[in-house]
């Protein structure tokens, strides 16, 4: 991973976001300044349309931005190209609302598709796989369809990348049940 | 930015994808192998047509053939007079020549009485005119008055004189009232113009044709000497011979015909729009399949965009099972196909023959069609805005 380790994780200035075009134009962030360093936890909160995943999907380089400045382990992300903020979404984990699985694959190749973009050899694949499987108790499970998966599904929501530096959670439960399991991850 | 090298053995997302839904994965199938089976059935016909109307053209047994200058095809002819071969036998380089008589006349199925048209071949019996096994093996019994060769290949209509004669049976019919007795048999395919051929010595076919003057023919053959310049010889004949007649080479002959199948017919445009058609219904359905394998997979491809695949490799996804699926509907499209050339080879006679350059054709287009429709769909792919999935 090529990260700045000197500079800050998040860092936000003046940063401004609108939805829709025209007249139907709307502002949904104003002049946000935020600066996040490394191995801080940071729980957002606000009223419903406020803006927070906006923020969020500003932050996980997942939305382009359109004024201002932010960017993530010292790499700015205004007028960024596509294949940068592709690269740049390599770092961050995402653990959403719901869950991305890919239906068509099994446990493991959930876990599996996270590595497809690392490189890594076979064996040591296997066991970051089954490091993974086993910490959220689904390891008699590794061949099961989403579909089929009830309990340890949620463990499972999103293939999450691991050795990221950054995290985003949609959901505080998630996070907190990360913070549980710290050690294992 | 980093070079991506994974030691570890990728996974095969189409095929996984596919495969996890049965169902659609058989339609899809279902639906390609439908368009290739259209296709090899269009060029199939196409292909037996322009064959089988040259079979008659390749027999013949000479370099050269002389024709009416009015003449267009087999069943679009005109008659020259004999003294025009006369003259060209008389060219340096010229072996022997051979007039043809072709006209249909009405044949009486022997079994039910019916009057159906024939085309029937008038030769010289004393010459190898035709290069056909079973009219070479039969030729000299035409010199017997009132006798014939009948077709093989012939349709149901004339009767099933072909199983009887081999059967050992002496048939004989009417055909414009003289009793005409079958002396063997010979191959030659129907063609979508001529259900089914007679040959007969000259003089015979002039009793069965009254109306047909002697002398007056429908096709020269020339044969060459071993030494001579095609070439050599046509341009000496046409610059000897009125413009009454025309003169070619064997091949050029067959050419003729079907240039004249093609443009002058609606067969040849038919048969092409055919291709066509089912190239853009296999396109409509493998679209479809793949359009809406797409849709429905949108979240999961916004999840991996958002763990920073790139477009391209989705891209590659949707495209590796477009081609997957041309692969998997052209197997059974072809072997169906295969069998329905059988069918039709039975059914019609018409001589219905696979070659390797259009397996390889049909592959080729079901690869652009599927290619194609996975261009289309992947435009919604790359809309997908990984944060619109929240």
């Amino acid at each position: 991973m090529v990260t700045n380790l000197s500079k800050p994780a998040i860092s936000i200035a003046n940063l401004n976001h609108y939805y829709g075009q025209g007249s139907l134009k709307k502002q949904v962030l104003f002049d946000i300044n935020l600066q996040i360093n490394r191995g801080e936890i940071i729980i957002m909160t606000g009223p419903s349309g406020s803006g927070k995943t906006t923020l969020l999907t500003l932050m996980g380089s997942l939305r382009s931005i359109q004024e201002g400045n932010l960017s993530i382990l010292g790499q700015e992300l205004l007028d960024a190209s596509k294949e940068q903020m592709t690269l740049a979404r390599r770092n961050i984990g995402y653990i959403f609302q719901a869950h991305n699985l890919l239906n068509f694959l099994t446990a493991y190749q959930n876990i599996e598709m996270a590595l497809e973009i690392q490189e890594v050899t076979a064996a040591e694949a296997d066991t970051r796989i089954r490091n993974i499987l086993n910490a959220v108790g689904l390891e008699h499970r590794m061949d099961y369809y989403p579909s089929d998966l009830s309990g340890g599904r949620n463990e499972l929501r999103s293939p999450v990348p691991w050795s990221v530096s950054l995290k985003l959670f949609w959901q505080m439960n998630r996070l907190l049940h990360l913070i549980r399991n710290r050690d294992e991850m | 930015m980093t070079k991506i090298t994974p030691k570890k053995k990728p996974l095969f997302l189409s095929w996984l994808q596919l495969r996890k839904e049965r169902a659609r994965l058989i339609v899809a199938i279902a639906g390609i192998s439908f368009a290739d089976v259209l296709m090899f059935l269009q060029m199939g016909f196409r292909g037996a047509l322009f064959s089988s109307a040259v079979e008659f053209h390749h027999s013949l047994n000479g370099e050269i053939v002389m024709t009416s200058s009015r003449s267009r095809s087999l069943i679009s002819l005109d008659r020259f007079t004999d003294r025009r071969l006369y003259q060209a036998a008389g060219i340096t380089g010229v072996a022997s020549v051979s007039p043809i008589y072709l006209n249909s006349i009405q044949w009486r199925n022997p079994e039910n009485k019916e009057i159906w048209d024939i085309y029937t071949i008038g030769i010289n019996p004393e010459h190898q005119v035709l290069n056909i096994a079973g009219v070479e093996a039969n030729r000299e019994k035409l010199r017997q008055p009132d006798t014939v060769l009948f077709n093989l290949g012939s349709r149901r209509e004339f009767g099933a004189i072909a199983e009887r004669f081999q059967s050992g049976e002496a048939i004989t019919t009417e055909i414009n009232e003289r009793q005409v007795q079958i002396q063997g048999l010979f191959k030659l395919s129907p063609t979508f113009g001529i259900n089914a051929y007679l040959v007969t010595s000259d003089v015979n076919f002039l009793r069965m044709a009254p109306f047909r003057q002697g002398g007056l023919v429908d096709v020269g053959v020339i044969k060459l000497k071993p030494d001579a310049d095609v070439q050599v010889v046509l341009a000496e004949m046409r610059s000897r011979l009125p413009d009454d007649v025309k003169v070619m080479t064997r091949d050029d002959y067959a050419k003729a015909e079907v240039a004249f199948w093609s443009a002058s017919t609606p067969v040849g445009y038919t048969f092409d729009l055919g291709v066509v058609i089912a190239f853009i219904v296999g396109s409509v359905i493998v679209y479809q399949i793949l359009y809406s394998d797409v849709t429905d997979h949108l979240p999961e491809y916004a999840t991996l965009k958002a763990m920073g695949f790139r477009d391209r490799y989705l891209l590659i996804v949707v495209f590796q099972e477009s081609l997957i699926l041309a692969v998997l509907g052209f197997i059974p499209g072809t072997a169906i196909a295969l069998g329905i050339y059988q069918i039709t080879n039975l059914a019609t006679m018409l001589p219905m023959a696979m070659d390797l350059g259009r397996i390889v054709f049909v592959f080729i287009l079901t690869a652009i069609m599927s290619s194609v429709s996975a261009a289309i769909a992947v435009r919604k792919l790359q809309t997908a805005d990984p944060a619109d999935i929240f």
